[in-house]
């Protein structure tokens, strides 16, 4: 008799330590497929003032050159560390004019100042290169225009830089 | 017919009422009753289902100048539960394994039950680690409450191929 209620009583234990033991939690799960794409971002403040040169030296052909550091770029890149800027005109100046352009970075390699006077959409060239990934903001562009004397004027000529943002 | 005779028929019929009477006093007490013991209980009832998987969560775009890439977001699923625990009851969120420095997933259970804990962030939240996203959660069901991912990364942190992630929700006390 006494075996009997023994044994009951550990069964009635077993069930319900089983009930608790299962009643504790109930779990649902959801598969997500997550992915960073590349991107590439590069935007420019605004446009520089207008370069006019306005004078020269008594003897010297080349006049004197007027700059411009008015304006910045930002660049937000994820892609790798060989991104690179090039730059651009939309046409080459004329004989005896250069735009030179110098952008500083933090993220990459400046190459200093660079001569695009003749720098096209075929013929880009390297303004920073060594790019880190991640964010580079309000980075100074630098623009210097000169002339030869023997030249002549140049009325107001509108010219478009494009700086590209690349690997 | 004498009076001996007459005085015999009216005892005759008043026993027979007598018994009559008997009877029908019998027939109407002469109910029988059964019981049977019933055991009965409610054990503690936990469940919870999502509707399905969200849509792939990918980053495409950014901002010139900021190294946080635009975030994405997916709140195209839902969660129902059932409790009949107790008003403790909550909900915690987990990945199967932490995400990678530079990214971020955050999540938020809508709830109508309980008190949501917002956009919780679980990039790091694994089995061992999981995070409350719903607490106070009443007894009964709250179905059909919205599931938001927002997926958000740093461009320092570079490019992500597609990752396939599991997150385990848990309805608990």
């Amino acid at each position: 008799m006494k075996k009997s209620i023994v044994q009951f009583t550990l069964a009635t234990i077993g069930v319900l330590a089983f009930n608790v033991a299962n009643a504790q939690s109930a779990s649902a799960t959801q598969s997500l497929s997550l992915s960073v794409s590349p991107v590439y971002k590069i935007a420019a403040s605004g446009n520089p003032g207008a370069l006019a040169i306005t004078t020269g030296t008594a003897g010297v052909d080349a006049l004197t050159s007027v700059s411009d550091a008015s304006t910045t770029y930002s660049i937000t890149q994820n892609f790798g560390n060989t991104v690179k800027i090039t730059a651009n005109l939309d046409a080459a100046l004329a004989s005896g004019y250069t735009l030179q352009v110098n952008l500083a970075s933090a993220k990459g390699t400046s190459a200093g100042t660079v001569d695009l006077s003749n720098a096209t959409s075929g013929s880009a060239l390297d303004v920073v290169t060594g790019i880190a990934v991640g964010a580079d903001a309000n980075k100074a562009i630098t623009y210097t225009f000169s002339a030869l004397a023997s030249a002549g004027t140049l009325s107001s000529n509108s010219k478009t830089v494009t700086l590209t943002l690349t690997n | 017919m004498n009076s001996g005779v007459m005085k015999m028929k009216t005892t005759m019929m008043v026993i027979l009422m007598s018994a009559l009477s008997v009877l029908v006093f019998e027939s109407v007490h002469a109910q029988a009753t059964a019981t049977q013991t019933l055991t009965l209980a409610v054990n503690a009832v936990y469940k919870i289902t999502t509707s399905g998987n969200p849509a792939p969560l990918t980053i495409t775009t950014g901002t010139a100048g900021s190294d946080n890439l635009t975030a994405v977001t997916d709140n195209s699923t839902t969660y129902s539960i059932t409790q009949n625990y107790g008003n403790t009851v909550k909900i915690t969120a987990n990945l199967n394994s932490a995400l990678p420095a530079g990214y971020n997933l955050k999540l938020a259970l809508g709830t109508t039950k309980g008190t949501s804990a917002g956009s919780v962030d679980i990039s790091n939240a694994t089995s061992g680690s999981a995070v409350s996203v719903v607490t106070a959660i009443q007894r009964g069901a709250d179905a059909g409450q919205s599931i938001t991912y927002s997926f958000s990364a740093l461009a320092s942190a570079g490019t992500l191929t597609s990752t396939a992630k599991t997150v385990t929700l848990t309805l608990t006390n």
